[in-house]
């Protein structure tokens, strides 16, 4: 395979979104679900395409393009995360009066974006998708007409991401400055060699990861997140919930695990961010606790989870790493996809008043919601637990015992608002009457799949680590 | 024969599948016959290993049958996998047994309540995961039924959730549980990490082959111990078991009396190479359960609800079964849990039907004379309350007095002392409730007395079975100066626990501690008899001379309150003092509060969640600073 | 006289973008903008990378800050919204702000001046720059153009949303 044969997956999907674009203009409005199976066929072509390049471990443009196994897994993962999106959204577009053509094209832009970032460990590459991430998720936010949260928290984003975006460019460039060199390899051997203007060399890292910090919403860097989860189209927030949180984390594992291994664990940037994980963990789960907008909610949870994740990168535990974003995927998925059954036209059910009694109105939608939920608060035997649990397992071993100690005390905070959410959907009686739309096939084989992930990898995650393993092989 | 025992779970997990999918279309009647089935299928099972077991030579065990790899990359291993050896063999057998009983009486229980399906659907899951907690082959998949059990536990005491002291009381039982949890899965990690593996045969060999250090041995042990302590009803967390009595009383006497309780007990069994390893945690947990021991029961002396005096009597015979543990005699302790799960749970239901008789009436000041309207109940209650109380040839006697004995032997003398202590309060609250509800004048108010009638007999036949079993159930483990082999449940369990040095008495020692084991007993119930019939004024004259003592002992030392005082005040306080302009809800004493503690955090934190962006960039200008000046100096 | 140049190029993009930010008048911000980047142009002259002065100045001074211009006269929006304001809010950004350049200056001041080592001013010309474009940075350049595609149809779609009202 040449370069082009290479970039030929990310054009299948960015060629995908411009047609979506131009169909958009021509379709009737009843027949928009077409574009929804475009960009589904768009994404199972890019998945068979490379699938090919699996286990080829080459690097394409000069080093800049690095389809190794961990890049691939990942595209998957976002392949079957944006696809999973575009079917929850499919009905909630129409029902919510948003428009169907911009949420699939951005959608496949934010996927190409993704796709970038993590096959590549060229700083102006991972910068460039990053930002193609960014630009189409302003927009995505915003996807609600007549909605003026969903305008605010666009707004918010966009504000918010480029002042981050600010410091990360302002990073790269220090960091080009003084190592001469802009890719990870190249970034690590000039902190190994260990010249005099290293100083100058780890502010600039300081600030490219304060601008992924922003990304991957950790505490401080987090504020925007309770706001844009809150505003944005359900189905978008699901994507935002796992997309860029994903590939930052797979950024940060390229860049830290190796420096890391360079001999600075038990440097200040290590203890900073030994902190940040510790902050973010107990903050996300305490303010969460006070949250009545499940949305909201879900986004303290979500920051709370960032910490967990940055426990894995921490211990340089790739494996354990993927692992936690895919089962974390199935279950974000999942969670949001059962917000999105309790909705109709016009309406959405987010307030936690509007789940009691739920459970008995809709046992199924219930009973679903509420795995997702335990999966959540980390209950065996849900694959919750055992994401959870390998990481924390990396971590004792690498010698992380009391940021596993703050860990398990705050996941033990996060089981009281999750199972908030279950005893008011089996233990109380219904506050206000709450009807929903029940003709969604595409969002029950979702939750469907998603159920069937979070029990699969919970009892027999074998086949699962086994892939793992060999996209990790090729990360370290 | 024994390899069917890794089929023992599945039936109820099954049954309760189909009650949660299904439930709404099956009758009542199909309800009831398939959930008791489903146990009663899973006892027949455990019954049959146990039998295929008896033939086995001991150096067998355990049977390990893996179902599939579940955890397998990394450094460490845990299949989903199963083990069957004496200890499981008499956990399965109490659960799926007393558990089929159980079911049994609450199809009388329950009649009337409209959760009726969704009442069995919680009972078998619950039963599942107690199995898979007494047979898992590792601490992973213990964990598993670990937190499965406290689940179903907090389902089922929320169950009447329509009662706002019920959801209360299953919130509190969650708190309290997890902080033992915690404690259990640190020491998880720790074992892990240790060993590699979470394997009980690994740790058993790692501990063999000296790998472990005796300090890190002892601080994993304390670490699970805590774990414990949160599930067993154990100082300091025991606090969530009184309040757990909210949910229907058949859950009272078949989660928190008979089995789920228990659960600590047999962890530190199954572990007891560990906790004999290293000593100190051994010694932590006699003394623990005998603190426990006699301070529960001295807060039994002055309850007037007839299901609290029960529970803290749990929580108290709980501690018995701690002391067996903590002195080496981890036998006798798991045989007291065997007892206890017979007798306490006849005394759960007798105490149920008493309720079930008087309309739901609680309270002893409220009953009294009942022996003659309920003749079929009284019985087993009386048979229940001799065998809790130590009087001889009945099952609670021998246990008891197992334990005591070795902790004499073992020359725990203040150990011994103290559960000599319990002992004696024990026989006098338990006779205090018989007489205040059995016997005397009648008290019973008008209205409950219009409907009062004998329990039908799908609650009585359990009772009578279980009346049976509390009576001869002892007869397994005789004391050691009837023979060397009179103690058959021992030498059942000898391939799990391992003869420790053992102190040795003479038989006249042990022969003399029996007979005061008996006196303590006896002056325990004639002490009721005085108080609470021969010269009822009694009780009164001794609240007005020393009324600091009984408000000290009826308002339970004031635990909860101190916990409130302690965790939750101080946090209002400060909050009050900082942000004055919150509305904080001032919280009702108790540790329910401490979730609304936490809370006050979140409150704080949420308050530069303005929804300003510049506020936010101001945040986020703030921790770029900090990190760069962390980075540079 | 070089160093004479720069700090005069380096006060006024300061002081131009110090301008923009305080100014309420969004006219006037866009001007002080004009001035930034025509300042920023000659500073990049100054480094010795005049492709990149005269990117600066045709296509950001140039182009786009008319069009910028152009909107604002044509729609008018007026005075700007004046944001509630927060004294204390104010003088901690400014603090910050402040440590924050404190601590940069530190940052480089500790650092040794390093020559740009193997690449002295090579690849600044128009030339070199387009054949690097085109060869090493084929992929980034290539990937900027979906860049601007999202940017575009991320533009239009919250513009049109406005319309919908």
């Amino acid at each position: 395979m040449n370069s082009f044969g290479a970039v030929v997956p990310l054009l299948v999907v960015v060629g995908a979104a411009l047609i979506v674009f131009l169909l958009e203009a021509f379709l009737k409005k009843e027949n928009k679900n077409y574009l929804a199976y475009l960009s589904l066929l768009a994404l199972i072509g890019c998945g068979i395409l490379s699938a090919n390049a699996w286990n080829g471990g080459l690097t394409y443009f000069d080093g800049m393009l690095r389809l190794d196994n961990a890049a691939l897994f990942l595209t998957f993962l976002f392949l079957i995360a944006v696809a999973f999106v575009i079917l929850i959204g499919m009905k909630y577009i129409s029902l919510q009066d948003a428009n169907h053509g911009e949420f699939y094209g951005l959608l496949l832009l934010a996927l190409s974006g993704l796709m970038i970032m993590v096959s590549s460990t060229h700083f102006i590459v991972i910068f460039l998708g990053l930002e193609v991430l960014s630009v189409s998720s302003y927009s995505l936010a915003g996807l609600k007409r007549k909605d003026d949260k969903s305008s605010e928290s666009a707004v918010k984003y966009f504000l918010m991401g480029s002042f981050a975006s600010a410091f990360l460019v302002f990073g790269l460039a220090i960091l080009f400055g003084t190592a001469q060199a802009l890719d990870i390899p190249g970034l690590v051997d000039f902190f190994k060699a260990g010249p005099d203007n290293q100083v100058l060399g780890v502010v600039g890292l300081g600030l490219v990861l304060v601008g992924f910090a922003f990304k991957i919403a950790i505490v401080p860097f987090h504020m925007w997140a309770p706001d844009v989860y809150e505003g944005a189209p359900t189905p978008v927030t699901a994507f935002f919930s796992i997309g860029p949180k994903a590939a930052g984390f797979a950024v940060l594992i390229r860049l830290l695990a190796p420096y890391w291994n360079a001999g600075f664990r038990s440097g200040k940037l290590f203890g900073f961010l030994w902190a940040l994980a510790a902050l973010t963990m107990l903050a996300g789960n305490l303010i969460a606790l006070r949250q009545n907008n499940i949305k909201r909610m879900f986004a303290y949870s979500s920051i709370a989870y960032a910490g967990y994740m940055l426990i894995a990168v921490l211990a340089g535990d790739g494996a354990g790493l993927l692992f936690f974003l895919t089962i974390y995927m199935f279950m974000s998925i999942g969670a949001f996809g059962s917000l999105i059954a309790l909705s109709r036209k016009g309406r959405e059910y987010n307030e936690l008043g509007d789940f009691a009694g739920v459970g008995f109105k809709y046992p199924w939608i219930g009973a679903i919601f509420a795995v997702f939920l335990l999966s959540l608060a980390g209950f065996p035997p849900t694959a919750g637990f055992l994401a959870k649990f390998y990481v924390f397992v990396a971590a004792v071993n690498q010698g992380l015992t009391p940021l596993v100690l703050i860990a398990v005390l705050a996941s033990l905070i996060s089981v009281y608002y999750y199972l908030r959410i279950i005893v008011y959907m089996y233990m109380r009686e219904p506050e206000r009457e709450v009807s929903i739309e029940m003709e969604n096939p595409a969002l029950y084989l979702v939750l469907f799949l998603c159920l069937y992930g979070v029990l699969q990898l919970g009892l027999f995650p074998g086949n699962v680590l086994y892939l793992i393993k060999q996209a990790v092989a090729a990360l370290l | 024969m024994t390899d069917v025992f890794w089929l023992i779970p599945f039936a109820p997990v099954l049954s309760s599948l189909v009650l949660v999918v299904f439930g709404s279309k099956l009758s009542k009647k199909w309800v009831s016959v398939q959930a008791c089935g489903a146990v009663f299928l899973s006892f027949v099972f455990a019954l049959v290993a146990f039998l295929g077991s008896l033939k086995i030579s001991p150096e067998e065990f355990p049977i390990v049958k893996t179902l599939f790899p579940w955890i397998g990359a990394g450094s460490f291993q845990a299949g989903f996998s199963f083990q069957f050896d004496p200890l499981s063999a008499v956990m399965v057998l109490v659960v799926t047994g007393v558990g089929f009983l159980i079911h049994l009486y609450s199809v009388g229980y329950m009649a009337h309540d409209k959760g009726y399906t969704r009442y069995f659907a919680y009972l078998n899951l619950f039963t599942f995961a107690m199995l898979i907690l007494v047979l898992a082959s590792n601490m992973v998949l213990m964990f598993v039924g670990w937190e499965g059990v406290g689940l179903c536990s907090y389902l089922l005491i929320g169950f009447w959730f329509e009662k706002p002291s019920a959801a209360a009381a299953g919130k509190k039982a969650f708190i309290v549980n997890r902080i033992g949890d915690m404690g259990f899965i640190l020491g998880l990690l720790f074992i892990l990490v240790a060993v590699g593996s979470s394997e009980f045969s690994a740790i058993n060999k790692a501990i063999g082959q000296g790998l472990f250090p005796q300090a890190l041995a002892t601080l994993i042990a304390i670490l699970l111990f805590v774990g414990a302590t949160g599930k067993s009803a154990q100082i300091p967390l025991y606090v969530w078991l009184p309040d757990a009595m909210e949910g229907p009383t058949p859950v009272s006497a078949l989660i928190h009396a008979a089995t789920m309780v228990t659960a600590g007990v047999y962890m530190v069994a199954r572990l007891n190479l560990l906790f004999a390893f290293s000593g100190t945690a051994a010694d932590i947990v006699a003394l623990v359960g005998a603190l426990t021991a006699v301070f529960a029961a001295t807060m039994a002396l002055t309850q007037n609800d007839i299901k609290r005096v029960l529970a803290y009597s749990t929580i108290s015979q709980l501690g018995y079964m701690f002391i067996g543990c903590g002195v080496g005699a981890y036998a006798a302790g798991v045989f007291h849990l065997y007892t206890h799960a017979f007798f306490k749970s006849l005394l759960f239901l007798s105490a149920g039907s008493v309720i079930h008789a008087l309309s739901g009436q609680q309270d002893m000041r409220k009953m009294g004379g009942l022996r003659k309207y309920l003749p079929r109940t009284f019985p087993p209650f009386l048979i229940g309350a001799i065998a809790i109380s130590g009087i001889p040839f009945l099952s609670g006697f021998f246990s008891k007095d197992a334990i005591l004995t070795e902790a004499f032997a073992q020359g725990q003398y203040f150990v011994w002392a103290l559960g000599l202590t319990g002992a004696v309060m024990t026989a006098f609250y338990m006779f205090r409730l018989i007489f205040l509800t059995f016997y005397g004048q009648e008290r019973i108010e008008h209205e409950a007395k219009h409907h009062l009638h004998e329990s039908p007999k799908s609650m009585t036949v359990p009772l009578a079975i279980l009346a049976v079993f509390s009576v001869i159930a002892g007869y397994v483990g005789l004391p050691a100066v009837l023979g060397e082999k009179a103690d058959l449940f021992k030498r059942f369990l000898e391939p799990v626990i391992k003869p420790g040095a053992e102190g040795h008495i003479g038989a006249g020692t042990e022969w003399l501690l029996m007979l005061a084991s008996v006196a303590v007993a006896a002056v325990g119930i004639f002490a009721a008899y005085v108080f609470y019939l021969q010269k009822p004024g009694i009780p009164h004259t001794l609240v007005a001379r020393f009324p600091w003592l009984y408000k000290l002992l009826y308002n339970k030392y004031f635990v909860d309150e101190i916990y409130g005082a302690v965790i939750v005040n101080p946090l209002v306080k400060g909050s009050d003092w900082v942000y004055g302009h919150f509305d904080l809800k001032v919280i009702d004493g108790a540790l329910n509060a401490s979730a609304s503690a936490t809370g006050f955090f979140g409150k704080v934190l949420s308050f530069v969640q303005t929804g300003f962006v510049k506020d936010y960039a101001l945040v986020f200008l703030l921790g770029a600073v900090i990190f760069l000046g962390v980075l540079l100096f | 006289m070089a160093i004479l140049l720069f700090f005069l190029f380096a006060a006024f993009a300061v002081g131009s973008v110090l301008g923009m930010i305080i100014s309420r008048n969004q006219a006037y911000s866009a001007l002080f903008l004009v001035v930034a980047f025509a300042s920023l142009g000659g500073l990049f002259g100054l480094l010795g990378a005049p492709f990149m002065a005269v990117v600066q100045i045709i296509i950001y001074a140039g182009a786009i800050m008319v069009l910028f211009i152009f909107v604002i006269m044509m729609i008018h929006l007026g005075e700007g919204i004046s944001a509630e304001k927060k004294k204390w809010t104010i003088a901690a950004a400014v603090f910050m702000g402040i440590i924050l350049l404190a601590e940069i200056v530190f940052a480089v001041k500790g650092a040794p001046a390093v020559p740009m080592a193997g690449q002295e001013m090579a690849g600044t010309s128009p030339t070199e720059i387009g054949r690097l474009l085109f060869t090493k940075y084929l992929y980034p350049f290539e990937i900027t153009s979906i860049l601007i595609i999202a940017a575009l149809v991320g533009a239009v779609v919250l513009i049109k949303k406005r319309e919908g009202e």
